[in-house]
């Protein structure tokens, strides 16, 4: 049992090196060890920063940043604070908001949180925050799980109203309720901020600003609050967020120990002999165990020497298998083979939850296997080590999750595992990346202007629209299209110069989901289970979730059965399934009628551009393909669907017509590839196409270790004859109506994107012409990853690379 | 003024959903000079079940050689299949077939409204064409353009061509209004007024509580139109199936309610106890930026109507303003009743109120407002009659025989934003007739009231058990 004191034997593990020594069949799995050394706190008095009446109530200092953010704020600034988890960002907006509330006891406040569950929890600790601190003041939760009769019961009273996104958007139509709380509103906090990106931070940042204005309406000017895990852009996240101007506090005052990462990869699978005599670099990740299994392992060794430790798996089904695995490998162990061990996952009820948290807290669970429901806020106290299988997608989870271990100031140690797949393998290559100082930019996009007018009909329904309100949706002359563009349509009348009001169906806000960026969304339904899923995107569901489908959501398998799309709210219908197979969609894509917003012309025939094009995709086939070993199961078969257009955000690399030669100098002379009998063209095009479509697939792949996307709402296309640019090209699309920010933010950063695909790609141990998954094949190809060169998508890589001035 | 041209468009969902009962009743509500259907098939069905020889327009049927047109007094409608057909309209003028001294009123599926979101761009499609055909040089009338590619809500200028929409549930929010009927009134002064109403309120349907099939086991047992409903016996009804006694209760008393025009009252909750103040009010829109108009009746001692007039977009609060200092001035604590107060009046005069003259705010938040509509319906307190609930249909089954040429509210709106936008003489709104059709309503709504204050109290209301509502007349339809 874990009781936080420090025996020998613990001690001693908490270091890779005897972690490696005291291994069981130990087969050479420490590849690297990264030390982050200790912290010391840095705190300032409390007295220094608060009047007496609060900072009394205060047993400890402050954290250096909890202090300079609170006196910024007192300053009158708007504050965003980009520290660690348990950096006690709660407490400085609470704290602030209880000097607010000392000196003007009207004083109110809205605190969003992302998620209703996150609320929950927060609700209970601000409480007990201003209790301690003997405020007379009140937090409360005010969302879509409020009963009726409560709701105006907790407008008039609470101080604090703690709700989301989504339920502000329906509460500003009858925001005449809510003008007591608005009149005196002083302090408006977004938590979790860096998770507002992509389509839903559109959403939020449209919210926000419709918000702010009724605020204004109300005569309140709200201070903010931003608090937000480590993200490269700060200030220019929360500035696009919310329209208001921000001072960054980010460096963290708070103590840590020291801390140890062991990248541990996994030893080759059971049964394969005819590996025997291979080098490392022969084998590929596929021959290797699982990550989850070697997780499992891990942690029961941790755990059976007394060290408490919590693993992190990347989705539900993972932790339940992975806790299994544990306790069935303990009872395999020479000694007293027995782990107390949970799986935790947000699946799980509230009870169990809290009980799990409290065990671990107490030291009666050793180990826990979690998903990133761990991550943050959930106070569960700290543990001796972490383990994480695979990567976590960013480099502030991955901190966030080595961040759960380590008692106070004690050391701690973690245990990265890596996955076979292009982002896990770049890392364990590369395991510097993960203790650089760049953390990736946070995309928020507000060019969509699908998105824009549907937030600007529903301000018009809040209050008339204005030629002020350009303040928050402008500039001017977009205002002026879209209100005219709403008039046209009939759902606006008037001008802005008199009052443009909204003249349509009531309740415009019912019409904005913020997940999705058109009117098409599909809800998922599942006949013979639950699925908990939002709504998805046309083209989303034409992509992956045509019928015949097969997706892995929350770790259950489901196969799409039926698109139901003649209905007034279309649907998509799964099923629940366990097979050993999955599905690969065949599409044709066309991109043309390009618009030129920027571009960077890198001299003979070199370019690189960001605009809008259109983006014509048939999803006509699919096929099955068996996991194991990668065959095809049956025929292609038709998904029934017609072709979509999408008018989005692309950005595209043109070449000169010479790349050819270039590429063919630089390829091994036997890797030539082979065209097939119908292509058009050569063998030597035929392979220069491998190489831009290797770049097209690598760059989508590596963008996340650069920028925080989803990069499955991306989609490219590369041919060595484009018409209307009329040259070889590769193309990176946005795959959302209206474009979401991610193409485009890929050209600004594509110095840093191109060289880490190039890394990746160079030194990829599967020396395949063609690639593997870890490097240059993609799951969403829809050209069945053909034709894929790895030497050709190096050659192009670097002779765009070359030609960029040290100072893009 | 003279009276305008009736035109009433059924739409296909309404055709299919409607019996022949329903469609000889929305006749007799509408009593169209012309009507208007999407397919060839339906002109039949209307024929089949209309006694009256009434012109019936196919507005999705095959272009046609003849341009018919459909006159009542002076405004003239023509129907036109093709954009070709507008070449002929200075022949049409000349020949003295198109009265050049009254709005004339094109009606086609030329015109549609596309929406491009991507690109902030609403286009009219068919719009090129259609202005390009049409001989601005040589006609001399004015045009309004009616179109079947969109719906009854929509008008918009689209350059010189004014475009209404006539086709319920066309390029709406999908399923919203598709099963409807809309009635547009066709002024010669260029004003449209429309009205929609659905089918289920119509014919037995628009009996309370009377659905689909429990309108055709009325039917079957030998109960075929509200008159023989209201007829019948309890005894007759309750033991049909899907029936019961609170239920066969329920019904006929809805059914005599309308036949015989009156009020059925079934509580007291709330009704006030003294007499009020009946007010309507004029905006420029929904959601507006300006109450220009109050009518206030004051029938206490000597009766008085008092008219708050604001004429100037500039000033827009002078209305308010004037209303609330008289309020509180000449009859403080006197009950305010508005129809459809809870959903429309009272919200937008607090929030006018509270814009251009706080000061009233309190004594505003302090008056007791009620809502007689709210009260029968939400609160289930009467049964009104008439087929719909709209305060001219409930007051004209009373007998009121009001200002029949009243505008629909959205039209009035329409006419004052014209003003604003523009305040000149050709767009300066006739006060004095606002001024008499406000206290028309004004007026029908203390009948309204009147017949809710007299009804005796029928014994034994079916339907659900009475309530004891703990919301008071201020209460809220649901809260965010």
């Amino acid at each position: 049992m874990s009781d936080g004191t420090p025996t020998p034997t613990r001690d001693a593990l908490l270091d890779p090196e005897r972690l490696r020594r005291s291994y069981p069949g130990y087969e050479d799995q420490l590849e690297e060890t990264r030390t982050q050394e200790s912290l010391g706190g840095e705190y300032v008095d409390a007295e220094s920063v608060l009047p007496d009446e609060l900072a009394d109530f205060l047993e400890n200092d402050l954290y250096s940043h909890q202090a300079e953010a609170i006196e910024r704020l007192r300053a009158g600034e708007n504050v965003t604070v980009a520290t660690s988890t348990s950096s006690g960002k709660t407490w400085i907006y609470t704290l602030f908001f209880s000097l607010l509330k000392q000196r003007n006891p009207d004083a109110r406040a809205l605190f969003l949180y992302p998620t209703k569950a996150l609320s929950g929890d927060q609700e209970k600790a601000i409480n007990d925050l201003l209790d301690d601190l003997g405020v007379d003041a009140m937090a409360e939760k005010y969302d879509g799980d409020t009963p009726s009769e409560r709701k105006p019961v907790i407008r008039e009273r609470a101080d604090v109203l703690i709700s989301n996104f989504a339920g502000i958007n329906a509460y500003l139509n009858d925001h005449m309720k809510w003008r007591d709380i608005y009149r005196n509103c002083d302090l408006l906090v977004i938590d979790e901020s860096h998770t507002y990106t992509g389509i839903h931070g559109m959403h939020v940042a449209w919210t926000v600003r419709r918000l702010r204005r009724i605020l204004e309406y109300y005569g309140a000017d709200p201070q903010i609050v931003c608090s937000t895990a480590t993200i490269g852009n700060p200030a220019a996240h929360s500035e696009t967020l919310t329209g208001a101007e921000f001072s960054v506090i980010d460096s963290d005052g708070s103590p840590r120990g020291r801390r140890e990462i062991a990248f541990w990869q996994p030893p080759v699978k059971d049964g394969e002999d005819a590996l025997a005599g291979m080098t490392d670099d022969e084998i590929i990740p596929a021959m290797r165990k699982g990550a989850n299994e070697e997780a499992a392992e891990v942690t029961t060794h941790l755990g059976l020497n007394d060290i408490q430790t919590l693993t992190f798996t990347r989705s539900r089904q993972e932790t339940e298998i992975g806790s299994k695995q544990a306790s069935d490998a303990a009872s395999g162990y020479t000694t007293d083979g027995y782990l107390e061990t949970k799986p935790y996952h947000a699946g799980l009820s509230k009870q169990k939850r809290r009980s799990i948290e409290h065990n671990l807290k107490s030291g009666e669970l050793d180990a826990v296997f979690s998903t990133n429901a761990l991550e943050l806020g959930i106070d569960i106290g700290s543990v001796d080590a972490t383990v994480l299988s695979g990567y976590p997608g960013t480099r502030q989870s991955f901190w966030q999750q080595i961040g759960r271990a380590g008692r106070g100031t004690s050391d701690s140690l973690s245990v990265f595992i890596p996955r076979g797949d292009a982002i896990d393998q770049y890392i364990l290559d590369h395991p510097g990346y993960l203790l650089e100082d760049n953390v990736e930019d946070a995309v928020i996009d507000l060019s969509n202007h699908a998105v824009y007018a549907k937030h600007l009909l529903c301000a018009a329904a809040e209050r008339p629209l204005t030629r002020e309100d350009s303040e928050w949706f402008g500039p001017g002359d977009r205002l002026e299209r879209a209100v005219e563009m709403w008039c046209d349509a009939g759902q606006m009348v008037g001008d802005l110069d008199r009052g443009a009001q909204h003249d349509g169906a009531p309740r415009p806000q019912s019409d904005i989901s913020m997940y999705t960026s058109t009117d098409e969304q599909y809800d998922v339904r599942c006949t013979n289970g639950d699925i908990d899923m939002e709504p998805l995107d046309k083209d989303r569901v034409y992509r992956d979730y045509h019928p015949g489908a097969l997706n892995l959501y929350d770790g259950q398998q489901y196969e799409v059965t039926n698109v139901v799309e003649d209905t007034p709210r279309p649907y998509v219908e799964v099923q629940q399934v366990s097979t050993r197979e999955y599905t690969k969609t065949l599409n044709d894509k066309q991109i043309h009628d390009l618009e030129i917003q920027e571009s960077i012309d890198l001299g003979d025939g070199y370019g690189l551009y960001k605009g809008m094009g259109t983006v014509d995709v048939h999803y006509h086939s699919f096929k099955r393909i068996d996991i194991i070993d990668g065959t095809p199961v049956g025929p292609p078969e038709p998904t029934g669907l017609e072709p979509i257009t999408l008018r989005t955000q692309l950005m595209w690399v043109k070449l000169p017509e010479d790349i050819l030669e270039r590429v063919m100098a630089d390829i091994p002379a036997d890797s030539m590839l082979e065209a097939p009998e119908e292509a058009v063209i050569g063998d030597q095009e035929y392979t220069m196409g491998g190489g831009l479509h290797g770049a097209e697939h690598g760059m989508i792949k590596m963008s996340p270790l650069e920028l925080r996307l989803d990069n499955s709402d991306m989609g490219g296309l590369s041919t060595p004859m484009h018409p209307e640019v009329r040259s070889p090209v590769w193309f990176i699309h946005d795959a959302v109506e209206g474009g979401v920010g991610f193409a485009h933010s890929i050209f600004d950063h594509f110095e840093k994107v191109a060289t880490r695909t190039r890394e990746r790609v160079d030194d990829c141990d599967c020396g395949r012409d063609d690639g593997c998954p870890a490097c240059l094949m993609s799951s969403q190809c829809g050209n069945e990853n053909e034709p894929l060169h790895r030497y050709a998508t190096v050659s192009i890589l670097d002779s765009v690379l070359e030609r960029m001035s040290p100072a893009e | 003024m003279s009276a305008p041209l009736n035109l009433t468009v059924y739409s296909a969902v309404a055709l299919s959903q409607m019996g022949d009962y329903q469609m000889g009743d929305s006749l007799k509500f509408f009593s169209p000079d012309v009507v208007a259907v999407p397919e060839p098939h339906h002109e039949l069905h209307v024929k089949q079940t209309s006694n009256a020889d009434i012109p019936v327009v196919v507005t999705g049927g095959m272009p046609r050689e003849t341009t018919p047109i459909h006159s009542s007094g002076s405004v003239d409608l023509v129907h036109v299949t093709h954009p070709d057909d507008l070449e002929k309209l200075p022949k049409l003028e000349r020949d003295g077939e198109i009265d050049t001294g009254s709005e004339t009123y094109l009606l086609s599926d030329l015109l549609s409204v596309q929406m491009d979101l991507t690109n902030l761009e609403a286009r009219l499609e068919g719009g090129d064409e259609y202005t390009s055909a049409l001989p601005v040089d040589d006609i001399e009338g004015s045009y309004s353009h009616l179109t079947a590619a969109a719906n009854p809500d929509y008008w918009n200028e689209w350059g010189s061509l004014s475009v209404q929409g006539v086709m319920p549930g066309e390029n709406e929010r999908l399923g919203q209004g598709q099963s409807e009927i809309a009635s547009l009134q066709l002024f010669a002064d260029g004003v449209i007024s429309t009205r929609t109403i659905a089918p289920d309120k119509l014919g037995l349907r628009g009996v309370h509580q009377v659905g689909q099939s429990r309108a055709d086991t009325l039917r079957e047992n030998g109960m075929k139109t509200r008159e023989e409903l209201a007829d019948a016996e309890i005894f007759e009804v309750k033991e049909l199936s899907g029936f019961g006694r609170s239920l066969a209760e329920t019904v006929i008393d809805s059914a005599v309610a309308t036949v015989e025009g009156e009020v059925r009252r079934h509580g007291d909750e709330g009704f006030p106890s003294t007499e009020p103040i009946f007010i309507d009010i004029e905006t420029d829109g929904l959601n507006p930026t300006m109450v220009w108009l109050i009518g206030a009746l004051d029938r206490q001692g000597e009766e008085t109507y008092m008219s708050f007039l604001a004429r100037d977009p500039e000033e827009p609060g002078k209305a308010v303003e004037a209303f609330m200092s008289w309020l509180t001035a000449n009859v403080p604590n006197r009950p305010v009743v508005a129809y459809n107060g809870i959903g429309f009046d009272f919200p937008i005069l607090e929030e006018h109120i509270n814009q251009h003259c706080s000061g009233y705010l309190k004594d505003w938040q302090n008056t007791w407002m009620f809502d007689p509509l709210f009260w029968a319906t939400q609160e289930d307190q009467a049964t009104l009659p008439g087929r719909t609930n709209k305060l001219e249909d409930v007051a004209s089954a009373l007998g009121w025989e009001g200002d029949d040429t009243g505008l629909s509210g959205a039209a009035v709106g329409r006419l004052f934003q014209q003003w604003m936008a523009n305040p000149c003489e050709e767009t300066e709104l006739d006060w004095e007739r606002h001024e008499a059709y406000c206290e028309d309503d004004v007026r029908a709504l203390a009948r309204v009231y009147d017949a809710i204050d007299n009804a005796s109290r029928t014994a034994g209301r079916g339907g659900g058990e009475p309530t004891t509502s703990t919301t008071t007349s201020q209460g809220t339809l649901g809260d965010f």
